[in-house]
């Protein structure tokens, strides 16, 4: 495994963003959703914050707060209006390829088509990588062995249990080793046990010295995985450092209404 | 490495088309009802009428020619009607990987941004080719089986190269077409309506004289009517030298009434100026998905 390679070239700081400034043109039906007469939409408003090498840093907001914004934007999926993201040094503004070539995003989505094997989905996405076939090849048999899905490497998807799928979804959004991981709200409309799953499997990427990027709206995920997290209200840092930095004394749930009430007024 | 992840888009999109069994035959429905309508009472009633028209300028005989130019007719039809449905069929992939997130999942691979489009393409086109292969040897087969085999060399090589062309073609205005939506829901609707009306336009299920002056100029600006047009030539022009045999007016008349050649505003198309529609509409959507992926490429960002 690589293990966060190369890093020397810019530090522990893995994600850096620089003012990031995005707004969206809202379609009449969106502006009838969103209670408003204006056609356009500040998704994020300067937001600046970075995160460092090994860590798990927790994005924190409620819905409509710019976090999967952020996150599609760190994924190059999307550009900024203005200011820049870094990561593993590459901007995403002018070296998309790189950032790309160094992240593997996910989603709690399951993508998979049910009549191809987890082996099969592994060579593919491996591939659409450029992972050259026998480092593939041994990736596919540590990573497997790992999380037990080699057992279950060639049976179709549409056999697999949900757990075993999810593991699956994951191992494939890993498959190119990639030094920093974005996870879009991990466990968003899972069932406990398949949760735990992901939950596991953060923690053993964390072990495994990868550096995770993830966006939540649960006080506990936070609390259990997150080293450094950032609370984002109306497309703004609200509050960004280490947890207990930011809760002080008081819990991530108190603190984060705290913070809102004191943005927003009494409008909880 | 461009160029293998390619390969490898291409081959899962066109697996993901293929074991979907339901979808190729869905994809195969519109050349089916052609030839059911056919071999119900299409087939009779057009034989009948020829033979009657003949019969009529005191020429017996010539049943067996009047029998393959009909059925070429018939399998002409079938072809072109597949050389539109197969490539829309095979577009659904697009539409799935966008409403399934499979899309953005490959925008974050590494790979240059015009992989993802061009693997569309090319597995459109390679189901469209792979199908339409397929179903142009059933057609000769059937010819050959029926007795009614009248192809040069030359024809059946004509075939296939109508086949290329008019794969390429309506593909590049099918990615094209279907590159704007954005649902299932839509998509099926625009699969259903095409299926529906394609046989209509391009003549499968009647010849386009018969329609109204209007909707034959209609037909002349889509595509499919010069795929419909360069099968014909090939696949009845052996049938059509038989009755020519019988009467060279009779069959003169025949090549215009079955849209052998085709009158575009005055100027007479044959089967080069049909090659050279196919391969302008081919070139022009080429364009215009070039610049839409562009355009979507900017708005997306």
């Amino acid at each position: 495994m690589q293990d966060n390679l190369p890093f020397s070239d810019f530090g522990e700081e893995v994600v850096r963003a620089e003012g990031l400034r995005k707004t969206f043109t809202l379609s009449r039906k969106q502006q009838r959703l969103e209670h408003t007469d204006f056609p356009r939409k500040v998704a994020l408003d300067g937001l600046s914050f970075s995160a460092q090498r090994g860590e798990i840093y927790g994005l924190l907001g409620p819905n409509g707060a710019g976090k999967t914004t952020t996150l599609r934007i760190l994924s190059t999926l999307i550009s900024p209006d203005a200011g820049d993201a870094f990561v593993c040094g590459h901007s995403v503004r002018k070296e998309p390829g790189k950032v790309r070539d160094v992240i593997g995003f996910m989603t709690s989505e399951l993508k998979l088509e049910g009549f191809f094997t987890p082996s099969y989905l592994f060579d593919f996405f491996g591939a659409m990588h450029g992972v050259e076939k026998g480092a593939l090849a041994q990736r596919k048999q540590e990573l497997f062995a790992r999380f037990g899905i080699d057992r279950f490497a060639e049976v179709k998807v549409s056999d697999l249990s949900t757990g075993m799928l999810q593991k699956v979804s994951l191992v494939i959004s890993i498959v190119h080793d990639p030094a920093v991981v974005i996870f879009d709200e991990p466990t968003n409309g899972l069932d406990v046990l398949t949760a735990k799953v992901v939950i596991d499997f953060l923690l053993e990427l964390k072990a495994m010295g990868k550096s995770i990027l993830l966006s939540t709206h649960i006080f506990s995920l936070v609390e259990k995985l997150c080293d450094r997290v950032g609370i984002i209200i109306d497309g703004k840092m609200a509050a960004d450092g280490k947890l207990q930095d930011v809760c002080g004394e008081m819990s991530l749930e108190d603190k984060f209404f705290a913070i809102y009430r004191s943005i927003k007024g009494d409008a909880v | 490495m461009n160029g293998y992840a390619l390969w490898m888009l291409t081959r899962r999109n066109l697996k993901i088309f293929l074991k979907d069994r339901a979808n190729v035959f869905f994809s195969l429905l519109a050349p089916l009802i052609v030839l059911a309508l056919y071999a119900l009472f299409l087939g009779r009633l057009q034989e009948d009428g020829i033979l009657a028209a003949l019969e009529g300028m005191g020429i017996a005989g010539g049943e067996d020619a009047v029998k393959a130019f009909s059925d070429s007719w018939m399998l002409a039809g079938a072809m072109s009607c597949a050389c539109i449905t197969v490539p829309l069929c095979a577009c659904g992939i697009m539409i799935h990987d966008k409403t399934r997130g499979i899309s953005a999942d490959l925008r974050i691979s590494p790979v240059a941004k015009w992989v993802t489009p061009a693997s569309y393409f090319c597995s459109v086109v390679a189901a469209g080719l792979a199908i339409g292969l397929i179903v142009l040897g059933v057609c000769f087969v059937w010819l050959a089986a029926a007795g009614m085999w009248h192809l040069t060399f030359a024809d059946a090589m004509g075939c296939l190269g109508a086949l290329v062309l008019s794969v390429l073609s309506s593909s590049t205005l099918l990615v094209f077409i279907v590159g704007f939506f954005r649902s299932e829901g839509a998509f099926t609707a625009l699969n259903v309506i095409l299926g529906t009306v394609v046989g209509f336009l391009i003549g499968a299920y009647m010849p386009i004289t018969y329609f109204p002056d209007a909707v034959q100029k209609f037909t002349f600006f889509i595509p499919g009517s010069y795929t419909a047009g360069l099968f014909r030539n090939f696949m009845m022009r052996g049938a059509l030298d038989e009755i020519a045999q019988l009467s060279p007016a009779f069959a003169e008349g025949l090549r215009e009434q079955f849209s052998l050649t085709f009158d575009f505003f005055g100027l007479e198309v044959g089967v080069g100026g049909m090659f050279a529609a196919l391969a302008v509409a081919g070139a022009l959507f080429a364009a215009l998905n070039v610049l839409a992926a562009y355009l979507r490429r900017r708005a997306r960002s």
